[in-house]
């Protein structure tokens, strides 16, 4: 295998060319590959595979299991290569006719194409804001002292994933707060200008 | 009704809302309970505020159970 593709490889890795070379000689049935792109995307976003799940595809390739690992090398190389590429220069027909020369039936191209669109890795992100309500409280008296006339803030936050979260702020904190929030706000002015 | 929770303190807090984002509940009285319960396995604080009606509704049934007990 020469000649390179233009949009998943610079240079062709050896893993890809040895799949490439077991692909065209058709020698892969395409349950045990399937599941090794199933395998490759599930590493993609983090997810464990046990040693129950290798066992059973070694169990049913075949394969002798130095075999198998090479392929695997392959299509994980591969599926990176595709999930990699950036938006702008993404063309599914090219990245599918890219992989039918290296061995890939259409079908299968196709699929592999659409995961481009389909998966996401696992990524963790903080929530969002929705929304915010706030309150002045007086508290005029409590079970301990009799009269304390003492202002409180509530604030209420709206989050994503998690739902509204009620906080209590003391006025000291409230204050340290708003200085906070001007500082984050004149520092974005800055950014903006 | 579970029974499982031991009420261990009681604090409670008086106030009004001088000011909010939501209208309505400007001039709006309140009663802050806190409650220590011991579960058993731990201490839990349970905090639930309550508008002047909701609490006075709560001393009725108070009220009923102590007559009751009498």
């Amino acid at each position: 295998m020469n000649a390179s593709p233009n949009l998943l490889f610079a240079v062709v890795p050896k893993p890809v060319e040895q799949l490439s070379k077991q692909l065209q000689s058709k020698m892969v049935d395409p349950v045990v590959l399937q599941t090794l792109i199933n395998f490759s995307i599930r590493y993609w976003k983090g997810e464990e595979i046990c040693h129950s799940e290798w066992k059973n595809i070694v169990k049913e390739s075949y394969f002798p299991l130095t075999l198998l690992e090479e392929l695997f090398s392959g299509v994980l190389n591969l599926i990176f290569a595709v999930l990699r590429i950036p938006e702008k220069l993404f063309s599914p027909k090219c990245v599918c006719d890219e992989l039918i020369q290296l061995g890939f039936t259409m079908e299968q191209a196709k699929y592999i194409t659409n995961l481009k669109t389909t998966s996401k890795p696992d990524t963790p992100s903080f929530m969002k804001l929705l929304g915010a309500n706030w309150r002045i409280d007086v508290t005029i008296s409590t079970s301990n002292v009799c009269r304390v006339l003492e202002p409180w803030i509530l604030m209420e936050f709206n989050l994503s994933s998690e739902g509204p979260k009620t906080i209590h702020i003391p006025l000291a904190q409230f204050h340290s707060l708003r200085y906070q929030v001007a500082s984050c706000l004149t520092q974005l002015n800055k950014l903006s200008v | 009704m579970a029974t499982n929770s031991q009420l261990v303190d009681l604090a409670w807090e008086l106030g009004v809302t001088a000011a909010s984002s939501c209208e309505e509940q400007v001039g709006q009285t309140y009663v802050r309970i806190k409650m220590k319960l011991n579960t058993g396995k731990s201490l839990e604080t349970v905090l639930m505020e309550l508008s002047l009606k909701q609490f006075y509704d709560l001393l009725h049934e108070l009220e009923k159970t102590q007559n009751m007990m009498k």
